[in-house]
């Protein structure tokens, strides 16, 4: 195990039970390992169901764990997301752990900008800063200017997608969790991300994605990780005879 | 930010009417810059509980404790009623849902928002008059307006008056029931924008009750769900909306819209 690891997951487990579907039993995975450092960019491989998004929920502690350690370095310690209270939580994820989904979730009456300005401003970001900010990201991704005062809920996929990743690159997150970040954009726009996360890489910051596109995973992966490797077994019980 | 003082605390809250338990042995803690969603169907107890932490209800068993100032963590029930009333009403505002139970119908919405300035010993006409003006721009309402009874004000208007009555005396603590309560869903999305924006602006202790999901969602760090009086799960409230753990949680979040 190396010292300078910012992500370090061992023995998790994850399981949902589903209480009003006769308690059913969805086992997803156990005994999971894996170590991220400043750097690289782990890429989740595996079958669509294998439980890639839900490794990555996991890890933001947006999905609550059956068992195991999440540790990831928070402000040069090493923090436990499994058993830490709350606040930690909250905080880890405002100074140290960004996670950029497939969809935005669109706050009403928020403006775009505002919407990427938000966790800078959440970090003490002064206004100006945070806004000079916010327009070179969406200007970097290609949001039409006339866009930026307006809330996206009318926006198209690729336009809230992007507006979605302004939002989880302004800052600098050390480790970030991307979910099929090129999901709804064209190749040129594409390119601009792949972009992006490689200025993250040499920055330091070390990445756990998901992408479909052949294409955008093999110029971003420094390390592909099998999920399947560590599928959890099917309860007996659960087992058709 | 959220700070690390505790500002309210409940031990084993427990609530009675008569022999039926409104609320069971609830504990939980607030600190600045947190707003906690207490959520759950009508009944559940959850209003109780809120009026029980907001010190009009005394509890059948346990303890509410809030952070006076200059005095720290002390049981909100042993203090004298003069002081409890005086931590009402100079430490804590209150969101109701009906408007009309948190303003005073008869005089200006102006005299709405000072009112609690002049309760906390504001004795100067110019200055509160400007903290009325300022308000109703930060509620996004016409100042030119100041002199019209809440009754000349649309529902959506009048929850905007009581929010700024809420909060201008600058409490630390603010308790909301249902604050969007009996509002249009377009006027709700204006509300819940301007609340998101004054609880950080204004670093407040939050606890709002509500149960609408979506509510609660947007303005809430943590959530508390609450089915016959007790308290079946907390977390942070996206834990709680995307990977709920119990049986009724599990009910509530696939039953909502």
């Amino acid at each position: 195990m190396s010292d300078k690891a910012s992500l370090r997951v061992t023995g998790l487990a994850k399981t949902f039970t589903l209480h009003n579907q006769d308690s059913a039993i969805i086992p997803v995975f156990e005994a999971l390992e894996l170590e991220v450092s400043p750097g690289e960019c782990v890429v989740l491989a595996g079958r669509s169901g294998a439980g890639k998004s839900t490794l990555m929920r996991s890890i933001y502690s947006n999905y609550r764990v059956s068992g195991g350690q999440l540790l990831v370095r928070h402000r040069g310690a090493m923090v436990d997301l499994v058993t830490a209270s709350p606040q930690q939580v909250i905080d880890v994820r405002r100074a140290t752990l960004g996670h950029v989904g497939q969809f935005l979730r669109v706050i009403p009456r928020v403006p775009a900008i505002e919407i990427v300005m938000e966790p800078l401003l959440a970090n003490g970001w002064s206004r100006d800063n945070a806004r000079r900010r916010a327009q070179e990201l969406l200007t970097r991704l290609n949001l039409p200017e006339r866009l930026w005062a307006l809330p996206p809920a009318t926006f198209s996929g690729g336009e809230q997608q992007r507006v979605n990743i302004a939002r989880g690159f302004a800052q600098h997150f050390p480790i970030l969790l991307l979910d099929e970040p090129t999901a709804s954009l064209d190749p040129a726009n594409r390119d601009i991300v792949v972009g992006l996360i490689h200025e993250a890489l040499a920055d330091g910051v070390a990445i756990v994605g998901i992408f479909h596109d052949v294409d955008v995973r093999e110029r971003v992966a420094t390390r592909d990780f099998v999920i399947s490797d560590f599928a959890a077994k099917v309860p007996e019980e659960s087992v058709p005879a | 930010m959220i700070g690390d003082k505790i500002l309210l605390e409940a031990r084993g809250v427990t609530v009675r009417y008569g022999k039926t338990v409104a609320c069971d042995d609830v504990s939980l803690d607030l600190r600045a810059g947190e707003v906690l969603g207490i959520v759950g169907e009508s009944g559940s107890g959850k209003t109780s509980l809120l009026t029980s932490l907001s010190g009009r209800l005394r509890p059948a068993a346990g303890e509410v404790l809030f952070d006076v100032r200059g005095q720290g963590l002390a049981d909100v029930y042993a203090l004298s009623e003069p002081e409890r009333r005086r931590v009402r009403r100079e430490e804590w505002g209150f969101v109701h849902q009906n408007p009309r139970d948190g303003l005073r119908l008869r005089i200006s919405a102006g005299g709405n928002i000072v009112e609690p300035l002049l309760m906390c010993g504001e004795r100067r006409y110019e200055p509160m008059r400007g903290t009325a003006v300022q308000w109703l721009e930060r509620v996004e309402l016409d100042p030119a307006r100041i002199d019209q009874r809440p009754s000349q004000f649309s529902g959506g208007m009048q929850q905007r008056v009581q929010i700024a009555r809420a909060l201008a005396h600058q409490p630390r603590l603010v308790l909301m029931d249902e604050p969007t309560g009996g509002l249009d869903v377009s006027v709700q999305a204006r509300l819940l924008d301007l609340l998101r924006g004054l609880v950080r602006e204004l670093d407040l202790a939050v606890m709002v009750v509500t149960h609408d999901l979506a509510v609660a969602r947007l303005l809430a760090d943590r959530l508390m769900v609450m089915k016959d009086g007790r308290v079946v799960e907390t977390g942070l409230t996206d834990q709680v909306l995307d990977d709920p753990q119990d049986a009724y949680t599990q009910l509530l979040v696939s039953a909502a819209m």
